[in-house]
């Protein structure tokens, strides 16, 4: 009894490491449109942007599209959990699955092949192209991102055109996979160029979560500082803020010091000292007074941090 | 009203007062604990004796457990190992493949024609040599779809009914399909692509109960019957549904047991997550206490899939995997380690253990916590200077001491080799670094005993009755304060349960010989009378 290929879903498997470009490939597909009435099987709901609109119902697990699309969130294994969701609706008409980034995208693309109401219609793989050497040799998941590359049916490369060394960076991916098509994403022009600055600003603040021992009052907030900083524009402006800035520390790169530094600003006094060698993302945290001046300090550092690392590229 | 049970001998976990003959119990809570004179300052109260040939101890306290064990005994049972069932029925398990097929026959002939009949537990690594295939199935059962769960929950064996319904007979050429001498797919299935076919042709949900008040009362039961009065539920989504199942189950006074569910961080992204369980800490009652989040990291040994440093698998096998990108897992420490809450981390390789240690590092650097009590659980090979690390951080241990007996042989022959077997579960040198530690079952993968996980712990033995790793045996007094205090307090209840002292509540197991006079290789032969939960007794089954 095997239905005919027609009946089956065409199934797409979207890979990539984290930050890759994943979700921003998978918003893209939902706002320029899916088939109606298909599946969308993703990591967390945290991450897509649906308009609200378009959403006709939602709850922990699943929203349903006005276009009759249901999108879902994994709750157990995927293999289980995907019978499951697939139970939920009739005939999907297609079915994409966003992996984890740790998962190995043959072995996805193996369920399409042994399913009886799916048919495989192709492996994407996003790769960030700054990241390629570092992706291909890191210890504790270089084995898993070269699975992807060599699953893929097609790779998406962004951020390719601010390597040094673009040619050198697509035979490397031609090497690990003969037959994939490979597009660069990333001309200046293109499209990806606009994704990265949405996608990954030089620094993103946000406000963390309020320690349930202090419900009321105190604020924190953590941002990611990439580029070196002027540790004296820094401390100026750590010290103008003493009135609501409690602490603030963390690991960054100053200008004019090789090695990575551990900063601490409490008692309106701003220390530094070289981090220990062990890697790490370059952060600042800071803990205050909730409230509007508070607020006005974090953008400000947001933006003292975007001129950095801007005058530094 | 004022209850004194008497018993033959009171182990109390007090080290002020090890040891009693009597104990007084007022409104659920322990009133007083020493000898009958003591009682007597009360004045009026009912002297129940029924415990007075018994050994009271602290209720145990299971701290690594799912209650999937409950949703498991909807199906039969194909363990190798003795089980009791939730209604206290003992399960002989199979020890051979003649005993599979007899067990598999009987339950088929229960079920109406052509029902799929779905088994579990079965461990094909007490088969060695014969290999659990289609056709021995076919033999058992052939007229209707037959699906054998393992042990491990990753592994399928099948029989022909089953894969043709699938449509699995015409693939020999993918991964997880595995092949008979023949050339043609012999009925074991591995990876997710094989097990997601036959869940989709089964078109069932095989774990929908998961959660359920039904599957709650089971796991209760099977809690009560091994002596547990407090046990947590390490890895609940804490979905609404299953938040109100919950309450509406530990609110029944009859309900045996106290439930500490802890979340499960990847089933949320971390924002909501921390809201999620930041909205729990308030709807518990004295049953049902929310609080630890659980992070999975890597897989299992057994399974090749843990993380393990250099020299990786002992048998050349290649290195696990990651359950989320190394670096979302970094990120998720600290996002609830500064939100306050507690993170129960599962590390089975060493691997894995050094990413989680670097991470809580970097989270106890940028927020100072005294007390936070983050626990790394399974830590089975935690080599020497991880445990100084985790000793430095104020880290928690809970290790999965079963293992020693289940898988020890595995670990010796083929995953970790002899020196890494030597330090498997090292649970005396945590001990020496005064780290809080408890051992658990990770039941449903091993049965449900904290008795036997004592056992393990103080004899280290493994199924086939070699010894691992002599240096790392606990006295039985270490090893019942681990089942007892220990694995309480890495759920923060310390202050609650796991001792027998006055305010505390009245939660204690009843058994028929006491632990501390008895030899220590007869820890496992000891029998669960009853239990006590907030003074009210419970008999076992």
């Amino acid at each position: 009894m095997k239905p005919s290929d027609a009946a089956r879903a065409p199934l797409t498997v979207i890979g990539g490491f984290l930050g890759a470009g994943k979700t921003t490939y998978l918003n893209d597909l939902i706002r320029e449109g899916i088939p109606e009435h298909s599946l969308i099987v993703i990591n967390d709901f945290g991450d897509i942007n649906i308009d609200a609109e378009l959403i006709d119902y939602r709850d922990e697990q699943l929203i349903q599209l006005t276009n009759g699309c249901i999108c879902c969130t994994l709750g157990g294994t995927l293999a289980e959990q995907l019978a499951k969701a697939m139970r939920l609706k009739e005939a999907p008409r297609a079915v994409f699955i966003e992996t984890s980034g740790v998962a190995d995208p043959a072995r996805i693309a193996d369920i399409a092949r042994l399913s009886q109401r799916l048919t495989l219609k192709e492996v994407v793989c996003l790769v960030d192209g700054e990241q390629i050497e570092a992706n291909r040799h890191d210890p504790l998941t270089g084995e898993t991102w070269r699975a992807q590359i060599q699953a893929a049916t097609r790779i998406l490369v962004n951020r390719l055109s601010t390597t040094n060394d673009v040619d050198a960076r697509l035979s490397e991916l031609r090497q690990l996979n003969a037959t994939a098509a490979i597009h660069d994403m990333g001309g200046p022009a293109g499209a990806a160029a606009d994704q990265r600055s949405i996608e990954s600003p030089a620094i993103t603040a946000r406000a963390l979560y309020h320690d349930t021992a202090s419900q009321s009052g105190w604020q924190s907030a953590s941002l990611t500082m990439p580029g070196a900083v002027d540790i004296d524009r820094l401390r100026d402006l750590l010290l103008d803020y003493g009135d609501v800035l409690l602490r603030a520390k963390g690991f960054l790169y100053c200008r004019d010091r090789q090695q990575r530094q551990l900063l601490q600003f409490s008692g309106r006094r701003l220390n530094s000292q070289p981090a220990p060698a062990r890697s790490g993302r370059c952060q600042l945290v800071c803990i205050g007074r909730a409230g509007g001046r508070f607020e006005e300090l974090i953008a400000t550092l947001s933006r003292l941090g975007q001129a950095e690392a801007a005058g530094v590229a | 009203m004022i209850t004194v049970y008497q018993a033959k001998s009171i182990i109390t976990m007090n080290p002020s007062q090890p040891r009693a003959t009597h104990i007084a119990v007022k409104e659920g809570r322990i009133l007083a604990v020493g000898d009958l004179a003591a009682m007597q300052e009360f004045g009026e109260f009912t002297l129940d004796a029924r415990f007075a040939d018994r050994c009271l101890m602290p209720g145990f306290v299971e701290g690594h457990s799912h209650a999937l064990e409950g949703t498991m005994w909807e199906y039969p049972y194909l363990g190798y190992f003795p089980r009791r069932d939730p209604e206290g029925q003992h399960w002989a398990g199979a020890q051979s493949i003649e005993a599979v097929q007899a067990l598999l026959r009987e339950q088929a002939e229960r079920l109406p024609p052509g029902r799929p009949l779905i088994a579990w537990g079965f461990d094909p690594v007490y088969f060695e040599g014969a290999r659990l295939d289609r056709r021995l199935l076919d033999e058992a059962v052939d007229h209707q779809p037959l699906v054998i769960l393992h042990a491990s929950l990753h592994v399928m064996t099948v029989n022909s009914a089953m894969l043709e319904l699938a449509g699995l007979h015409r693939h020999a050429d993918i991964e997880g399909i595995m092949i008979g001498e023949d050339g043609r797919p012999n009925g074991e299935l591995q990876e997710m692509a094989a097990m997601h076919a036959i869940f989709e042709t089964l078109d069932m949900n095989l774990f929908e109960t998961v959660g359920s008040p039904k599957t709650l009362w089971r796991y209760g039961r099977v809690a009560r019957n091994a002596g547990v009065t407090t046990i947590t539920d390490l890895y609940n989504p804490l979905t609404d549904e299953g938040i109100e199942a919950l309450q509406a189950v530990t609110a029944d006074d009859a309900y045996p047991v106290r439930l500490v569910p802890a979340m499960a961080a990847l089933a949320w992204s971390v924002d909501e997550g921390i809201q999620r369980l930041q909205g729990c800490l308030e709807r518990g009652n004295d049953k049902l206490h929310f609080g630890p989040v659980k992070l999975m990291t890597d897989g299992s040994i057994q399974g090749y899939t843990a993380r393990l440093k250099w020299p990786h698998y002992h048998d050349g096998h290649a290195n696990g995997i990651w359950n989320a990108p190394p670096e979302t897992l970094r990120e998720i420490v600290e996002a609830y380690h500064q939100a306050g809450l507690q993170l129960h981390i599962h590390t089975n390789g060493d691997e894995a253990v050094e990413l989680m240690l670097e991470a809580l590092e970097g989270a106890l650097t940028f927020w100072p916590k005294c007390d936070h009590r983050h626990t790394l659980q399974h830590c089975q090979v935690i080599d020497h200077a991880q445990l100084r690390r985790a000793s430095s951080q104020g880290l928690c241990l809970n290790m999965f001491a079963n293992h020693l007996y289940y898988w020890g042989d595995i670990h010796r022959q083929r995953t970790l080799g002899h020196e890494r077997c030597q330090r498997l579960e090292p649970l005396a040198s945590a001990r020496r670094l005064g780290i809080p530690t408890a051992i658990h079952s990770d039941a449903p993968v091993t049965p449900l005993g904290p008795l036997f996980t004592a056992w393990c712990a103080v004899m280290r033995q493994t199924a086939t009755g070699q010894v691992l790793g002599e240096r790392e045996r606990l006295s039985v007094h270490e090893a019942l304060e681990m089942i007892t205090l220990g694995a309480a307090y890495t759920l923060r209840l310390d202050h609650l349960v796991g001792s027998l002292e006055i305010g505390k509540f009245a939660d204690m197991v009843a058994l028929d010989r006491d632990p501390l006079a008895s030899a220590p290789e007869d820890l496992k032969e000891i029998r669960v009378v009853a239990t006590v939960l907030g003074g009210r007794v419970h008999e076992a089954e």
